[in-house]
């Protein structure tokens, strides 16, 4: 789907908090926190799908902050699958 | 005779590879547009009302979901077309045609195309080497898409879309990849950041440029090959 970015729109910044560490500078503008929720759970899955070694993502999760680095949700990968 | 110096500004591989009578009947059909990046040609399931022949450019075929999230089954260059099936009788669309690197295609209705298609042998013969290319090329890329990481892909996108585009420097945005791929935005920034640590890629937002074309085609998976040789195949007959 093609999602319309402007400037009105919120930007978010998705990190991975453990296993491997990621710190995205990058962000998405998207429609609000329900967008944002989507992406963080849909990137969580594909983490999960393209490192099927790692068996154990107890520990992992994606952490979505605006541009203030306030972190405005903390999706585990448990709560992903 | 050479066609290509006939009509010197067709570069699409399968109008050039007609011969001089062929050409002559879809010449007065053929309008030339340009296209920009994310036009959508045809949607997956309406009547083909178009054939496009691309000149430059890049067009992506998808298999939509139906929510929404899609994936890359077939890239097309000036080495093929979209639509084509339609001189075989198919009338409706079996994926959706977008734009991915704006250019321009010779189009011609599918009405006057089936036509052409079956006043013409040669034609005919040469519609179906393609469309038996096309199938294995599609059977390749369902595979590569299960079995295959994002990163190998990612990288054999980047390698076909430089082959179309002869440029280093790709305009390619994280909404286009993400549907190429089948993957979040996101995952697409952490894969395209990887190459870039590599020395691989330089990625800013909207835009890829390739530092190291050995080094993608050494990290890619043979699908890369397997479709440049198999694409070749059309043409030699």
């Amino acid at each position: 789907m093609m999602a319309r970015e402007t400037a009105s729109m919120p930007r978010y910044y998705f990190h991975l908090t453990n296993g491997r560490p990621f710190h995205d500078v990058d962000g998405l503008e998207l429609s609000g926190i329900e967008a944002a929720r989507e992406e963080a759970v849909g990137f969580a899955l594909d983490i999960m799908r393209l490192e099927p070694e790692c068996r154990d993502w107890s520990s992992w999760s994606v952490a979505v902050t605006d541009r203030d680095q306030t972190t405005v949700l903390q999706i585990p990968f448990s709560e992903a699958g | 005779m050479n066609l290509a110096q006939l009509i010197p500004n067709r570069r699409n591989r399968l109008l050039a590879a007609l011969q001089p009578a062929d050409f002559s009947l879809l010449a007065p059909h053929l309008k030339v547009t340009r296209f920009k990046q994310g036009a959508v040609l045809q949607e997956a399931g309406d009547p083909i009302s178009q054939v496009y022949f691309p000149e430059s450019g890049m067009i992506s075929v998808l298999a939509v979901m139906q929510g929404g999230n899609g994936i890359e089954t077939a890239t097309i260059g000036r080495e093929g077309a979209v639509g084509i099936m339609a001189g075989l009788g198919s009338r409706r669309a079996a994926g959706r045609a977008v734009i991915q690197v704006e250019g321009e295609s010779s189009q011609i209705s599918a009405l006057n195309f089936r036509t052409i298609f079956d006043q013409s042998p040669s034609i005919r013969e040469l519609i179906l080497r393609y469309n038996d290319v096309q199938m294995a090329l599609v059977q390749q890329s369902a595979g590569c898409n299960a079995l295959h990481h994002v990163e190998k892909r990612l990288c054999r996108w980047l390698l076909q879309t430089r082959d179309r585009c002869d440029n280093d420097i790709l305009p390619l945005t994280h909404e286009l990849l993400s549907e190429m791929l089948g993957v979040q935005r996101t995952t697409v920034t952490v894969v395209a950041r990887a190459l870039q640590a590599e020395g691989l890629v330089r990625y800013r937002r909207g835009q890829i440029e390739i530092i190291d074309r050995d080094g993608l085609e050494k990290k890619t998976c043979e699908c890369y090959e397997f479709v440049r040789a198999k694409s070749d195949e059309v043409f030699s007959s």
